[in-house]
């Protein structure tokens, strides 16, 4: 790995990487964790690895999704556990103009995504949030264009569906 | 937008069946704080999209490997220190000083018999070596009273030794003044950047 590598392709995307990780443990101390492992993982690749490698982005990804998952079934965490520290961080945004009711509402919302069967978490998330192509979250995920489109629909809909029946 | 254009939008969104571009156009519009009454339901998700977007890792530092040029270079710098300081101490404690300074003269005696093809270097040393034998013990005991003499002054080779070394350390006390101030100096730009949003608060 060399620095320009790291310093242009994967160190400005910890952001993506860290939302991600969060989406999948739902703990803040947990996606660091995750995070801090896989640029420790990525820096420590072997030359002979790094032509291989097309798409950095993808690659870590799916280094971070691989990571999260060992790191929440290994310490049996709820997958529908609350994002903590989310929380907090968007209380300490809202404007004075933002009602509690609206603050309530938007963290509903938020756990209404977390709670998503974990594919269809997964790809809404990297659609929604990450903007990625179809493309990319089939990469990244590993998984076909079919199963993208087929559980975007499906996370949608069942979003949607809580939307107008809870709140 | 109309509200007929952003829900017939919102039909596709729910389809999976927009683009980038057009989910885009969707959170903007429930984000700009402007929306139809009959869509205000859909607001909280496109607000939680939004705050979800926007989440960032504080700890960026803890995240950042080391620059290896800088590595490098803290490296190299610890150890010309250690080398150099360790050095001087030895020269200045070791009693084999003496015994250098009284090789050096025997250098300096003619060795006719020596073969031209040998390198200089390692013939002056065999012959100093081969020459210190014969000495008598008062040439010895003489010459160690005036080197232990000598010792306390300065020769020409020592303060050119000195030179060098005051002026590596220079170069080196340079360097680190210079990270301190590059270092200081960023302090200084972060200091400003935070106060940036408290003059828009305020």
């Amino acid at each position: 790995m060399t620095w320009a590598i790291f310093h242009e392709q994967v160190f400005p995307i910890r952001h993506k990487l860290y939302r991600f990780a969060l989406r999948i443990t739902g703990s803040v101390h947990e996606a660091e964790d995750v995070v801090q492992e896989v640029l420790e993982k990525v820096w420590k690749t072997a030359p002979e690895q790094i032509d291989n490698i097309q798409n950095w982005e993808a690659w870590c990804m799916t280094m971070t999704r691989n990571r999260s998952l060992d790191k929440t079934r290994s310490q049996s965490l709820r997958r529908a556990a609350p994002l903590d520290g989310v929380a907090e961080r968007s209380s300490d945004q809202a404007t004075p103009a933002q009602s509690a009711e609206t603050r309530d509402l938007v963290d509903r919302a938020k756990a209404m995504m977390q709670q998503l069967p974990e594919k269809q978490r997964l790809v809404m998330h990297l659609r929604d949030i990450e903007e990625f192509s179809y493309e990319e979250i089939a990469e990244a995920l590993n998984i076909t264009l079919d199963q993208v489109k087929v559980n975007l629909h499906r996370a949608r809909k069942s979003i949607r569906e809580q939307m107008l029946n809870n709140l | 937008m109309k509200y007929e254009e952003i829900q017939a939008l919102l039909d596709r969104y729910w389809e999976g069946e927009t683009s980038l571009e057009e989910e885009r156009q969707i959170r903007a519009y429930f984000n700009s704080g402007i929306h139809d009454e009959r869509l205000a339901r859909f607001v909280p998700l496109f607000r939680a999209i939004r705050e979800e977007q926007e989440l960032q890792l504080k700890t960026v530092a803890k995240a950042a490997p080391m620059r290896p040029q800088l590595y490098q270079w803290a490296v190299a710098a610890s150890i010309a220190l250690v080398v150099v300081a360790g050095w001087w101490w030895l020269r200045d404690q070791s009693p084999a000083n003496e015994v250098i300074a009284n090789v050096a003269p025997a250098n300096e005696s003619p060795q006719p018999e020596a073969p031209v093809a040998r390198a200089e270097i390692t013939q002056q040393v065999v012959v100093a070596a081969a020459e210190q034998p014969r000495r008598s013990k008062s040439q010895k005991a003489a010459k160690k009273s005036q080197k232990t003499m000598d010792s306390r002054e300065i020769d020409p080779e020592t303060a050119k030794a000195m030179a060098e070394i005051k002026a590596a350390l220079a170069l080196v006390s340079a360097k680190l003044d210079k990270g301190r101030n590059e270092a200081v100096k960023s302090a200084g730009h972060l200091e400003a950047l935070d106060k940036v949003p408290k003059r828009e608060d305020g």
